[in-house]
């Protein structure tokens, strides 16, 4: 199987330096179950250049989060990483040792997780666990330590007073904040955003991106961005690649895809969102569910959900393609494509 | 995508409707009030979980409730479920005063009529029992000498589910979020309910079904004349399927209208705060128009005055003084803000 990895350059970094900051190539990751090894990743590629944001966009069990957890290497079993290869700053990710790993995680890439309330830990100040970061990572004494949290939290908006103050008695967008903080301690180039507004509520999300932004603008960090919410990733993102039953089944400038997707999954994912304005429209979301991973079906995984497929869809599978430029799609060959997108 | 994008340059058009002649009122709350006591003998302090929430469902209308997490919407559901017993407050079923012919616990004529479908459809089916067990139980206590496997596989097909039988026999473990969230709309139907009371019902689903189950409560509506009480924090989900849409915000009624109204002509400030935290793809993040900081207020012993005042850009002295009352802006467009005088009842914003 000869597989072009196709790595987009990022639009807009061409003055930048060459290298990618991230770089995630044939990327494989298999769940061990009972019932055989279920394919939660399969081939993917992408790179993210430095200060970008890259979303990841598809449902539950689509692969996104498992991508996330290989770049930190934290995946558990039964989760293996089978193939592929993936370099941040150049440095071979799924080479390191222990020892490196620890010196890597953090203080390269840091990640934010989607539930704030279960990533701090419930009895012990918010201050005490941003120290903790700053202490193991950087050795600073506690005095320094304090110091510098009492910082860390004024740049995501909250007073030191709150230094004291227990998880549980911050509101949900507080306690996301400062699992911010806490992902900012170590000045991360990478930042890992998994799901990180879906538990708040749409102002305090608003709110939230806004600051990220910003912060993104003063530190210069680039943005691995995860949300099953479209329009949140289009708006929010520069490039962004949609993902389906493990795969990438397209890859674009987020307002690309927005204005002009193709594929028939990212299609329906769009049409899943009803508007706020003009005529009220029936929509029809996409029938079925996502495929059984271990079981997955032959040729695209997504025809038996899909509309448009030909027995073509039915036994092969489609390789990412570039239709136009920097933008990628699993599809058969550009005949069709050009028919579909019609 | 091209064509919705078309779609949203062309303007409203939604067929003028008169709730009261298409929609006889089935259920009506007024006044209808929370507080949860807290604290202890001492330090008496009270949550206000629901302040005054007043509106009818009609028939084969689907309500909004619309709000953010601590708003009230769930409160108002449990309510009128009966679930929790209001602190002040009345319910109306076909006009009978509920509450005081029942004071004590629903009767089982008015569970069969108020039905709920809940958020989490994982926590709200039994592992231990059968698809077609869960759709039996109600019937056989609410509509004794029925044949209930007939029944059921009537309840599945109305849902969507096919073959029926084959999904009679499964185990919850056995279904998608969405097949689950179905089976808790067919439980509720098997009572034939008037109202179903549906909290959240799709937040918990996967995008791409989200639409489906939505569908299934719009043709509900059409074809079987229940009316629904929708509660969600998605304001566009709300224009989807609500007829009309009430805002809520801090345990409070702040605005109400034809939903498609609503969202084109939003006048209280909170609303159009929430419009504009709405992600939209085609402004992006930097254009937010209204900046409000700052989170939702507590809501244990609030002070006087308008909840939204601390947030809220017009805030005038009156503000932190009184809750304004309902001002009617419009035939169906009712708002509860300073900014909206009642004696400007008559003119309207355009």
């Amino acid at each position: 199987m000869n597989t072009k990895p196709p790595v987009p350059e990022a639009p807009g970094s061409a003055g930048g330096p060459a290298a990618p900051l991230l770089e995630v190539r044939n990327l494989y990751v298999e769940y061990l179950t009972p019932r055989g090894p279920a394919q939660a990743v399969h081939n993917v590629s992408f790179s993210i250049g430095r200060g970008q944001v890259f979303g990841l966009a598809g449902e539950s069990g689509c692969g996104k989060s498992t991508i996330a957890h290989s770049i930190l290497r934290v995946l558990r079993p039964p989760a293996v990483i089978t193939g592929g290869q993936i370099r941040v700053d150049g440095a071979d990710v799924l080479k390191m040792q222990d020892a490196e790993l620890e010196d890597f995680r953090w203080r390269k890439v840091a990640m934010v997780f989607q539930s704030a309330m279960n990533s701090l830990n419930p009895v012990i100040t918010v201050g005490e666990q941003i120290d903790d970061v700053l202490i193991r990572h950087n050795r600073l004494s506690p005095a320094q330590a304090r110091e510098r949290s009492a910082e860390l939290l004024k740049i995501v908006g909250i007073e030191s007073a709150r230094l004291k103050s227990f998880p549980h008695q911050m509101s949900g967008g507080m306690r996301q904040r400062v699992v911010i903080a806490i992902a900012l301690a170590l000045n991360p180039a990478l930042l890992i955003m998994d799901e990180p507004t879906t538990a708040l509520d749409v102002v305090v999300q608003k709110d939230i991106l806004r600051q990220i932004q910003q912060l993104k603008a003063a530190l210069g960090f680039s943005i691995l961005f995860i949300t099953h919410d479209v329009s949140l990733m289009v708006e929010f993102s520069d490039n962004m690649a949609v993902m389906y039953a493990g795969e990438v089944v397209e890859m674009a400038p987020a307002r690309e895809i927005f204005s002009n997707p193709i594929h028939p999954y990212t299609r329906g994912l769009l049409s899943s969102f009803p508007s706020l304005q003009g005529r009220r429209r029936k929509l029809t979301g996409i029938p079925g569910s996502p495929p059984d991973l271990v079981n997955p079906p032959s040729g695209c995984k997504f025809h038996p959900r899909c509309t448009r497929c030909t027995r073509l869809e039915t036994e092969a599978a489609p390789q990412l393609t570039e239709v136009t430029a920097g933008h990628w799609v699993a599809y058969h060959d550009g005949l069709r494509l050009t028919e579909a997108a019609a | 995508m091209t064509e919705d994008m078309a779609m949203n340059a062309t303007t409203e058009s939604s067929a003028p409707l008169d709730p009261a002649a298409a929609h006889p009122v089935v259920l009506e709350v007024r006044g209808l009030t929370k507080r949860f006591p807290i604290g202890n003998a001492l330090r008496q302090k009270q949550v206000h979980a629901l302040t005054d929430a007043s509106f009818s469902i009609g028939r084969g209308e689907v309500v909004a409730l619309v709000g953010e997490s601590g708003s009230g919407k769930s409160t108002t559901a449990r309510l009128i479920t009966r679930l929790i017993e209001p602190t002040h407050g009345a319910i109306y079923l076909h006009g009978r005063d509920v509450l005081k012919q029942e004071p004590h616990s629903a009767s089982l004529a008015y569970r069969r009529a108020v039905q709920m479908i809940f958020q989490d459809p994982y926590g709200s089916l039994n592992p231990a029992l059968t698809i077609g067990a869960h759709l039996a139980r109600p019937l056989q206590i609410h509509r004794p000498g029925q044949n209930v496997s007939e029944t059921v596989i009537e309840l599945l097909t109305a849902v969507g589910f096919n073959p029926p039988a084959e999904f009679a026999a499964k185990f919850p473990y056995q279904l998608s979020g969405g097949q689950r969230q179905r089976v808790a709309i067919a439980r509720a139907l098997a009572v034939k309910p008037e109202i179903i009371l549906a909290d959240e019902p799709v937040s918990m689903l996967d995008v791409s079904i989200r639409m489906g189950v939505l569908n299934l409560i719009d043709q509900l509506k059409e074809e079987r004349g229940i009316g629904f009480l929708y509660i969600t924090h998605d304001l566009a989900s709300a224009r989807y399927i609500g007829d009309r849409t009430i805002v809520m915000y801090a345990g409070h009624q702040v605005e109400c209208a034809e939903s498609t109204q609503l969202m084109s002509q939003p006048a209280h400030p909170y609303t159009q705060l929430l419009l504009a935290a709405v992600p939209n793809p085609e402004a992006g993040l930097t254009t937010g128009g209204e900046e409000a900081r700052g989170e939702i207020p507590s809501l244990i012993d609030p002070p006087p005055g308008c909840p939204f005042a601390p947030r809220c850009g017009h805030a005038q002295p009156v503000c932190r003084q009184t809750m304004p009352a309902k001002t009617l802006l419009a035939e169906n467009h009712w708002v509860r803000c300073h900014l909206f005088p009642a004696d400007s009842a008559s003119a309207p914003a355009a």
